[in-house]
């Protein structure tokens, strides 16, 4: 079965780039750059993996985790930050999310999603 | 060591602090579309060896969106570069349109603002005060009003020139504010110790901010 991935990053070109690469892989993305629209879009279609962007306009990245996760109990969520720390990875590890840092390593991302997606 | 600025006071360094935060986590951004962008005409030359067709438009595409990135870049850099050097003389005569300018960019680089857009309606103005510490008093003012208006509000600064000397900074473009901005923490603090005057005008839409020439004020630089 095809993983359903959304990507929210306000960085559009990042998000953009991220998408078509990924789409490379074999893992089509929608992608979105605010909480608001990753809602709706959430609203219309069940994800399996959302990518979150942790720091943007309007909902912060954490804020949207809760929001999908209310709405999606099921859907699994990857966080990109900018500025990971050891302890943002451990406490969202513990809540059971993933961070990731930016620049990302793409075969380190896609591995992530392919396991996320099996399990 | 002498601290001529006075950084420890009113959260100034603080101040200097999220500027220098915010600058980074800018730079950063840029360079993960830059990697990105770089990875993807890696992928694209990949599929290219494998014997899949390589489309000349979307090599050009990745180019120009590098291109821009490091243009943007600079511009970044360039405003970082500014900012740093307003510490280096703790009173000076500064054009408050440039300053305005400068410090536009700067809150722009935060998440939960929108645009800052600064105008001089009669050429440029110059007043003697103390630059940093204006910056952090117009910076103060922006994320409050930002906070206030959200993310996609727009600030216009307008710039005049005041009889006898120093200017007036108009900042205008939001919803109705309240009084409670020109009491936070350290808004008054730092209005002082610049002689400005700060109020709101047309029931709370406007905000004004008048700086006179510190050579008004009887106060030292």
């Amino acid at each position: 079965m095809t993983m359903r991935v959304l990507l929210v990053d306000d960085e559009e070109k990042f998000a953009m780039m991220l998408a078509k690469r990924l789409a490379l892989r074999g893992i089509d993305v929608d992608y979105v750059h605010n909480g608001e629209d990753a809602l709706r879009y959430a609203a219309a279609q069940q994800y399996d993996i959302a990518i979150l962007d942790v720091k943007m306009p309007g909902l912060s990245g954490v804020e949207l985790k809760r929001e999908l996760i209310r709405k999606a109990p099921g859907v699994s969520v990857v966080f990109l930050t900018g500025h990971g720390s050891k302890e943002d990875f451990e406490k969202g590890t513990a809540e059971g999310s993933l961070y990731l840092s930016k620049p990302l390593q793409i075969e380190q991302l896609v591995k992530t999603l392919h396991e996320l997606g099996s399990g | 060591m002498k601290d001529d600025v006075g950084l420890t006071e009113d959260g100034d360094l603080a101040f200097f602090g999220k500027v220098s935060a915010s600058i980074s986590h800018e730079l950063k951004n840029i360079l993960a579309i830059i990697s990105e962008t770089a990875g993807l005409l890696t992928d694209l030359v990949g599929i290219s060896a494998k014997g899949g067709s390589l489309d000349p438009e979307s090599i050009l595409s990745c180019s120009d969106d590098i291109v821009a990135e490091i243009q943007r870049g600079f511009t970044v850099i360039k405003g970082m570069n500014r900012f740093a050097h307003s510490v280096d003389e703790p009173r000076a005569t500064v054009d408050l349109a440039e300053l305005a300018e400068l410090t536009g960019r700067m809150v722009e680089l935060l998440s939960f603002t929108g645009h800052v857009r600064v105008r001089s309606t009669n050429g440029s103005v110059s007043v003697d005060t103390r630059p940093f510490r204006l910056q952090h008093l117009m910076y103060r003012l922006l994320i409050a009003i930002f906070r206030a208006e959200g993310p996609r509000g727009k600030v216009e600064i307008e710039i005049t020139a005041d009889e006898g000397g120093g200017g007036t900074i108009l900042f205008s473009g939001f919803e109705q504010l309240d009084t409670g901005i020109l009491s936070e923490t350290p808004v008054p603090s730092l209005a002082s110790s610049l002689g400005v005057e700060v109020h709101l005008v047309d029931s709370g839409r406007s905000l004004c901010l008048r700086v006179r020439p510190l050579s008004d004020t009887g106060i030292a630089g």
